[in-house]
């Protein structure tokens, strides 16, 4: 009897001690979860500010080459050649 | 309605339209040979060029601002996968640690318990062999004798 009942608390004390670390092991899990959320948040966050930037420069380069066109025509014919190269498109 | 509200209702519309026209007017035409080009192609206003040359310029940037959103994206994802496994190794060395040590403190216990009771039958044992040694013997001897 006294060898069943050391073998049950042990057994017992093996229960209570894995519940608590797989209890422990969930919290963390859903903490390491949350911050990938939030990573995720501000990495979407950084590219649309950027994306806001270029999309900004963009517009700003636009009418710096409509005003430029209308002065020299011939540079924006000869930035058209170097960007799309269609010399070599035949 | 006053007029005031519908002179202002009027402006609105009309500033409605404006900006509706402006954004539907053509950048990109088609012409035809001889009409007045002189081959088939397309016409674009100054506009429409410059659109094209500007996104031109910054395709590198763009394409290197969704390589580096990716990257980042895919960065979190591993290092969300990797936080999980060490988690996991280390719930796992945990289990196994507090496991052994339950199984040392029920080792100790049963060998308190086995030594509170030692294992002192020596004469029944004894006893037990001379029986079964005699019992065979006197078999034997009946047997053989018949």
């Amino acid at each position: 009897m006294d060898v069943l009942e050391a073998r049950k608390e042990s057994y017992e004390k093996q229960i209570v001690q894995l519940k608590e670390n797989h209890k422990r092991e969930l919290s963390e899990r859903d903490h390491n979860i949350k911050e990938y959320h939030r990573t995720l948040e501000e990495i979407e966050k950084k590219y649309s500010d950027k994306n806001v930037k270029i999309t900004k420069a963009n517009k700003k380069r636009v009418k710096e080459i409509v005003q430029n066109s209308k002065g020299n025509p011939d540079a924006v014919k000869q930035k058209i050649e170097e960007l799309f190269d269609f010399s070599n498109f035949n | 309605m006053p007029l005031s509200k519908k002179l202002k209702n009027f402006l609105i519309f009309l500033t409605l339209i404006s900006f509706s026209a402006s954004a539907l007017s053509q950048d990109v035409t088609k012409v035809a040979k001889g009409n007045p080009s002189p081959y088939d192609g397309w016409c674009l206003s100054e506009r429409a060029m410059a659109k094209i040359i500007a996104d031109k310029e910054q395709e590198s940037a763009r394409c290197q601002l969704k390589i580096g959103k990716a990257t980042d994206k895919l960065k979190a994802k591993y290092r969300l996968q990797v936080d999980n496994l060490d988690l996991r190794i280390q719930s796992l060395e945990e289990e196994l640690d507090t496991t052994i040590q339950a199984k040392n403190q029920e080792i100790e216990k049963l060998e308190k318990v086995a030594l509170a009771l030692p294992n002192n039958y020596w004469y029944l044992f004894t006893a037990g062999g001379f029986v079964v040694g005699a019992t065979s013997v006197l078999g034997i001897w009946v047997l053989v004798g018949r």
